[in-house]
């Protein structure tokens, strides 16, 4: 009998090893690897609301250091007078605000003030529950402040002739390069302007593999997203959806992202990727983070983001110690392409439902929000650029500009050609589920699903349309 | 009493205002009757939460599933069973994606319940015997049910990270080309499933380990007199014994595996092979679409209550109880 006891725990212990081994690997390998040092950012505290005060409930989309810069202007707006206070209320991302706003829309429960991505425009319009900023400011005589507003931005919000809601933080889409490797393989880091050919060939200079083979780091680190494929649209002159983009009086019909534009993108990324030149790493919320991680720890050399990515990628890119040097260029291109980006971000809307009071209040932190000296403020902390052309006047702006000059190629990159239709964001009531089946099928494509670019868009598009048919029908459009 | 005589006499010439107030009266005095609508009175407050909550959104269900509905989410175009054809792939377009989400939560489930059970059985063998100690490793093996899913699921996207690299060995030995598990058709259900045993092994464990302990002893004395090994006792004593138990971890598997949802949401949120339920969860919450994720609820409705009658159909006859 006691053979077998001897027996029974010695087994008991080879199960507890197995399973510690399990728990203890990860953390053995994560010390080996060398992870972006996660910035400890502490939350801005809210000020105390003032006795009396009207409460104007704001919801906002922008975390970790960019919520915090939000709750700083909250702040020192609420400092600033006290009749109004402004509650920020996060709501962990720009999908997740709108989806809830959604959600609010049968509920009924909704904040006075949001900021919303322009992937919502049409269904914030369709909802009938929002008060078109044009309106108040024409009411208040400030039609000066629009006029001074970035061109581009401006036409981004303006859609069929109104101004629906007050930009708020506005970027653009860039390459983001590592200078040191360009300089080490005698590439030129200042030339913005760069074709498909270019970045191919930049992509196979720039990968470094070890005596054995293996890459240790690649010229392109790749991920799925929709709003790149609107940007590469954009400097093709060519619309996403028809009619126009939906911003030429009629409703957006229909999806035709699965046109040469859509497909060369899509082909081309995928080309490096199979070349073992670019590294391909999933699909949106996950993928941009471990590309960005690999860009600033020198395992890959470019990098597709948000301007306003601009200081965390600089600063993780100092705190890995990987030797990495930010350095910005247009987004990529076919040979003869030299259109604009679309303007990202996101604006504020006004909502109907609150009390009269609460939606001056919310009009009254519009109208500060976009006081040339806020915005400088805001664009120096972020990484957007201010919506108001007059902050370039401002000193803080001035010296963010002289700190990081990577800013100025994306202010260059908006306003490389006139604004058309095709290069203005699209208006759909389905933006955001659109994103989601381009990206879906661009993650099939990449995992071998479908033998085509061409096949995987018309999939993505086949499913956009029902979709969007199906949305205008209750739209009443 | 009373009241029962002059029910009786009363209806011939009665008015009608009268004859109904007689039926009442007749109907309340009725012991039986009586019982129920003080049963009723007594149970409203569950009846109440259960018609609102749980009866009232299922009807609604229904009803939504039938149309295509607006932005508020009430219905503004009769559809028919146009969503259920479009899921099951029956509306002639060849569009596929829903049934194989289907396929998929049939595939992680198939993985998950009886690896679980197996594994379960195993450690709950192993820590029924009476050693020094044991306690401590019951209390091991049953430690993952304190974490919940949502923790799990963090654990384990930092263990599935490539940049954590702790799955680097699983990419290299299968040659899968990607940056991590999470990331190759091949591997990212299994990986998924992987996570859901490991977070399930705990209460599988447990009710393994209580059925284990209510099999007499005396059983496996006699076996043991009738020089039964290790194994026969097992396949002969503990298996049949264990039946009821293994049915209801199998039933209950079965229908938390086809209803999994944090871990997809916390691993794969954008990947595109996904399970229904998350499917489900995207029609509702990324595409607005009330009409059609209502309908994809119901079809898992179907699907579980077929399931589970088929499953209690089938095995309850192959258990034995004591």
């Amino acid at each position: 009998m006691k053979k077998v006891r001897v027996a029974v725990l010695s087994s008991l212990i080879a199960v507890l090893m197995v399973a510690l081994s399990l728990v203890v690997s990860p953390l053995a390998f994560a010390q080996q690897a060398t992870p972006v040092p996660a910035p400890t950012i502490t939350p801005v505290p809210p000020v105390a609301r003032p006795e009396g005060s009207t409460e104007v409930v704001f919801w906002y989309g922008l975390g970790g250091n960019l919520g915090n810069v939000v709750q700083e202007v909250v702040n020192m707006y609420n400092t600033s007078q006290s009749t109004y206070y402004i509650n920020a209320v996060f709501q962990s991302s720009y999908d997740d605000t709108i989806n809830k706003i959604n959600a609010g829309l049968a509920s009924g429960d909704l904040p006075d003030l949001a900021q919303i991505f322009e992937a919502g425009s049409q269904r914030m319009i369709d909802s009938g529950a929002i008060v078109p900023v044009q309106t108040l400011f024409e009411r208040d005589g400030m039609m000066d402040v629009v006029e001074d507003m970035e061109p581009a931005v401006r036409a981004n919000y303006e859609i069929n002739g109104t101004l629906y809601s007050a930009p708020f933080n506005s970027s653009t889409a860039m390459l983001y390069v590592n200078r040191a490797a360009f300089a080490e393989a005698g590439l030129d880091p200042d030339q913005a302007l760069v074709t498909y050919d270019d970045v191919a060939e930049y992509a196979r200079a720039l990968t470094v593999r070890d005596a054995a083979g293996t890459v240790t780091r690649y010229g392109l680190a790749v991920y799925a997203e929709g709003w790149f494929l609107e940007q590469i649209h954009a400097v093709h002159d060519a619309p996403i959806g028809l009619p126009a983009n939906g911003r030429e009086g009629e409703r957006m019909t229909e999806y035709a992202y699965n046109g040469e534009v859509g497909v060369t993108w899509v082909e081309f990324l995928k080309g490096l990727v199979d070349e073992g030149v670019a590294v391909y790493y999933g699909p949106a919320s996950g993928g941009s983070g471990a590309a960005a991680s690999a860009f600033v720890n020198n395992q890959a050399a470019m990098h597709f983001s948000s301007i306003a990515s601009l200081r965390g990628l600089v600063s993780s890119a100092a705190g890995a110690g990987a030797g990495v040097d930010v350095g910005t260029l247009y987004m990529p291109r076919a040979e003869g392409a030299d259109g604009k980006t679309i303007v990202g971000g996101a604006s504020l809307w006004i909502t109907n439902v609150g009390t009269p009071e609460a939606q001056e209040g919310a009009w009254d932190f519009i109208k500060y929000s976009l006081q040339p000296e806020v915005q400088a403020f805001w664009a120096a902390n972020t990484g957007y650029y201010p919506v108001v052309q007059a902050s370039y006047e401002d000193p803080v702006m001035q010296e963010a500009l002289v700190n990081f000059p990577q800013f100025q190629v994306a202010i260059d990159q908006i306003r490389l050609t006139d604004i058309t239709s095709a290069n203005t964001a699209h208006v759909s009531g389905i933006f955001v589920p659109y994103r989601t089946h381009y990206v879906e099928a661009f993650d099939r494509y990449m995992r071998g699903e479908f033998a085509t670019a061409q096949e995987a868009l018309d999939a993505a598009v086949a499913i956009s349309n029902e979709q969007l048919t199906e949305y205008n029908l209750t739209a009443g459009g | 009493m009373q009241e029962d005589v002059v029910s009786i006499v009363a209806p011939v010439s009665a008015p009608v205002a009268y004859g109904r107030q007689n039926a009442l009266a007749r109907w309340w005095s009725r012991p039986r009757n009586r019982e129920l609508l003080m049963a009723l009175l007594y149970s409203s407050p569950a009846l109440i939460i259960f018609f609102l909550f749980t009866y009232f959104p299922f009807v609604r269900a229904i009803w939504l599933s039938l149309n295509i509905t607006n932005q508020r989410g009430e219905p503004a175009a009769f559809n028919g069973l146009g969503y259920y054809l479009r899921v099951l792939s029956l509306d002639g377009s060849g569009r596929t994606d829903y049934l194989q989400s289907i396929g998929t939560s049939f595939q992680f489930t198939l993985m998950v319940v009886p690896t679980v059970i197996i594994i379960a059985v195993g450690l709950a063998v192993l820590a029924a015997t009476r050693v020094r100690g044991i306690q401590f490793f019951r209390l091991i093996f049953t430690s993952s049910i304190a974490i919940s899913l949502a923790s799990a699921g963090v654990i384990w996207s930092l263990i599935y990270n490539p940049s954590s690299g702790a799955t680097r060995w699983v990419v290299e030995l299968l040659n899968l080309g990607v940056p991590g598990v999470l990331n190759s058709n091949l591997t990212t259900i299994p990986a998924v499933a992987v996570m859901s045993v490991w977070s399930a092994l705990g209460f599988n464990f447990i009710i393994a380990l209580a059925g284990l302990q209510a099999i007499p002893e005396d059983l496996y004395e006699s076996a043991s007199i009738d020089g039964a090994g290790g194994w026969h006792k097992f396949r002969f004593i503990t298996l049949p014994l264990l039946s009821p138990t293994l049915l209801f971890l199998v039933i209950i598997g079965t229908i938390g595996a086809l209803q999994a949802f944090t871990q997809f949401h916390l691993l794969i949120p954008d990947s595109p092979n996904t399970v229904f339920i998350y499917e489900t969860f995207r029609a509702f919450w990324y595409d607005n679409r009330y009409g059609l994720a209502s309908a994809m609820s119901i079809i898992v409705f179907i699907i579980l209550i077929t399931l589970t009658i088929i499953q209690y159909r089938t095995l309850d006859q192959r258990v034995h109880y004591q």
